[in-house]
């Protein structure tokens, strides 16, 4: 069975490129597109991982990581937060509220997959 | 606006990858290289972005700091893991010294590790086939790093501007190598916000080394820039040390307890680099280490004795080996073996160099007033020479410790800038004149000209004498 990643991304392009890119390696893709829709799907679908963006619609990404790491249920769930950009306090603001690891973006593709697989296997 | 600027590119980015990953399964690979164009330059416009909204962020006062407990052995693992790939393309050996009683430090990492990358990336640009040395020490609740190449160098007016915004020492690097010619910028920025600061040391050809300073702890305060490394200290005081030596560790301690006593230090840290600088600064002794990588000391010392214009300069071997006969054979003035005792060094430098108050010149023109001139200024620390005549003067000018201030009557001072205007060795030298009557308009107006400063005439001159030199900073 492949490993299932729940992908919470708001801008379009940005889901398209990085789901296509997830699919074409053999991973199974689910979205949500904002922060509640994350923390409610990472509830009832179990994913194996979550890719957070950080500036979403709703909750932003920091309150919905710190809900799904607050909450049992799910706080086991491995959380990797996609930045903008390494420089600006995003990636400390995401490990503070629980993320278990961060990227930046625009993703590198290796790179993200070389994070998502320490986590997973 | 950062999100609304890096949203449409990071498509650009994306989905130029993609279709090279399409095209690479299914053929096309004409495609490939055209697509990977654009990737490129997408990531160039992204960084210069990325550069200019940190830029503008810092000068805003709008970055925060993150601070956290950093272990400047992982900070510098992944600092040489992420370099050192692009030093093998260029055929560099870089090399990383990290003791391992380094202090936990209190910082920004993501910034402090930016710094670093941004200045060994720079390094393996320019240096091909060479050496790159990172090294950190912590000494006086500071942490100091240091990133030195063998690389082609700058001249003083190309690093002049480098810490400014989009300038870069040849233009034409960036399309050699990319870059946004914001690095430097940033850097030095990031470092004074963080409450150290970033200095330089370069010569064309010698290679060059950054050196990044910070406080072990940083207590949120950002400072602005007060940092002074000893080489860039411009202020006429004592006499001028060059201090060789590869280890920056030694620099710091022998230069500060130099400067503690009123010395101008002055900074080689390869034997290359201590010629050159030998050359441009005319130091009243040279402090030499022998074991240095290229070339050593003992090369250094024959070269400077083989040079009519060095060889009169007093070298005092400082190393940990013992070696004094052969120094001494080779020309070495002194020896004196390493671990430095401060009494000692500062003994050996005052009889080479002086003491470290100004040193001045007087110019006799009759013996009996100028007694008093003189025991007044030794009174006041400044450490006299006499000359009489002008012939015996230019020899007090051109002999190490070379005098920071002549005293002359104006009798004669017109001879005497005949022979000294427009020679280099004498540009930093301050002439005081004292007049034994009136002025004429033209003789003031070239005295003036001339950056002279005159006294009246005076029966008393020791008075406004004091206050001039007070004046001067001297």
């Amino acid at each position: 069975m492949s490993n299932q990643i729940l992908l919470v991304e708001d801008n379009a392009e940005n889901r398209d490129m990085l789901s296509r890119r997830l699919i074409r390696r053999g991973f199974e893709v689910a979205f949500a597109t904002d922060g509640q829709m994350a923390v409610d799907l990472s509830k009832s679908q179990m994913p194996d991982i979550i890719l957070m963006d950080l500036s979403l619609p709703v909750l932003d990404g920091w309150q919905a990581i710190s809900i799904i790491k607050q909450d049992p249920a799910t706080q086991s769930i491995p959380i990797i937060a996609l930045t903008a950009h390494a420089m600006n306090g995003d990636r400390e603001k995401a490990l503070a509220a629980g993320a278990d690891e961060y990227d930046t973006k625009p993703v590198e593709i290796d790179r993200l997959l070389d994070k998502i697989r320490l986590i997973i296997y | 606006m950062s999100h609304e600027l890096r949203t449409p590119l990071n498509a650009i980015i994306g989905y130029s990858q993609i279709l090279q990953e399409d095209f690479e399964d299914g053929g096309h690979a004409d495609y490939i290289e055209d697509l990977k164009r654009i990737e490129l330059a997408g990531k160039h416009l992204l960084s210069l972005i990325n550069d200019v909204l940190d830029l503008s962020k810092i000068d805003a006062g709008r970055m925060d700091l993150y601070l956290e407990a950093v272990d400047v052995s992982r900070l510098m693992d992944e600092v040489f893991s992420l370099t050192k790939p692009l030093a093998t393309a260029r055929s560099n050996l870089l090399t990383f010294s990290v003791p391992d009683d380094l202090p936990i430090l209190q910082t920004d990492f993501v910034k402090l590790k930016q710094c670093l990358l941004n200045l060994v990336s720079n390094a393996c640009k320019f240096t091909y086939g060479g050496e790159i040395a990172v090294r950190t020490w912590a000494i006086d609740g500071e942490i100091f790093f240091d990133v030195t190449d063998t690389g082609i160098g700058m001249t003083p007016a190309q690093t002049e501007k480098l810490f400014q915004p989009f300038t870069q020492a040849d233009p034409s690097t960036t399309r050699q190598f990319g870059g946004t010619g914001l690095g430097l910028a940033i850097t030095q920025r990031l470092c004074r916000h963080m409450g150290g600061d970033i200095s330089l040391e370069s010569s064309p050809g010698a290679g060059s080394t950054f050196t990044i300073r910070l406080p072990i702890k940083n207590d949120g305060a950002s400072s602005l820039g007060q940092f002074q490394m000893p080489s860039s200290k411009s202020s006429k005081t004592g006499a001028r040390i060059l201090l060789v030596d590869d280890d920056p560790q030694i620099h710091h301690l022998i230069g500060t307890m130099l400067e503690r006593e009123g010395y101008q230090v002055e900074h080689a840290h390869s034997g290359e680099a201590a010629l050159l600088k030998a050359e441009e600064s005319r130091p009243a002794v040279i402090l030499l280490d022998i074991m240095m990588p290229k070339m050593d000391g003992w090369t250094v010392l024959g070269k400077l004795k083989e040079n009519e214009s060095l060889k009169s300069i007093p070298v005092v071997v400082v190393s940990l080996l013992d070696e004094r006969p052969l120094s001494l054979s080779l020309g070495a003035d002194e020896v004196m073996s390493k671990p430095v005792d401060r009494s000692q060094l500062i003994a050996v430098v005052r009889n080479y160099a002086g003491s470290s108050s100004s040193r001045i010149l007087i110019v006799h023109e009759n013996e009996d007033d100028q007694f008093l001139l003189s025991s007044t200024l030794s009174d006041h620390g400044y450490d006299v020479i006499e000359a009489t005549g002008n012939m015996e003067a230019l020899t007090a000018l051109a002999t190490p410790p070379t005098p920071s201030v002549m005293l002359v009557s104006h009798r004669d001072a017109f001879d005497i800038f005949d022979r000294v205007r427009d020679h280099p060795a004498f540009a930093d030298l301050t002439i005081i004149i004292r007049a034994s009557g009136e002025l004429s308009l033209a003789e003031a107006a070239f005295l003036r000209e001339r950056g002279a400063v005159v006294l009246p005439p005076e029966i008393n001159p020791q008075a406004s004498l004091l206050k001039a030199l007070e004046t001067l900073k001297l």
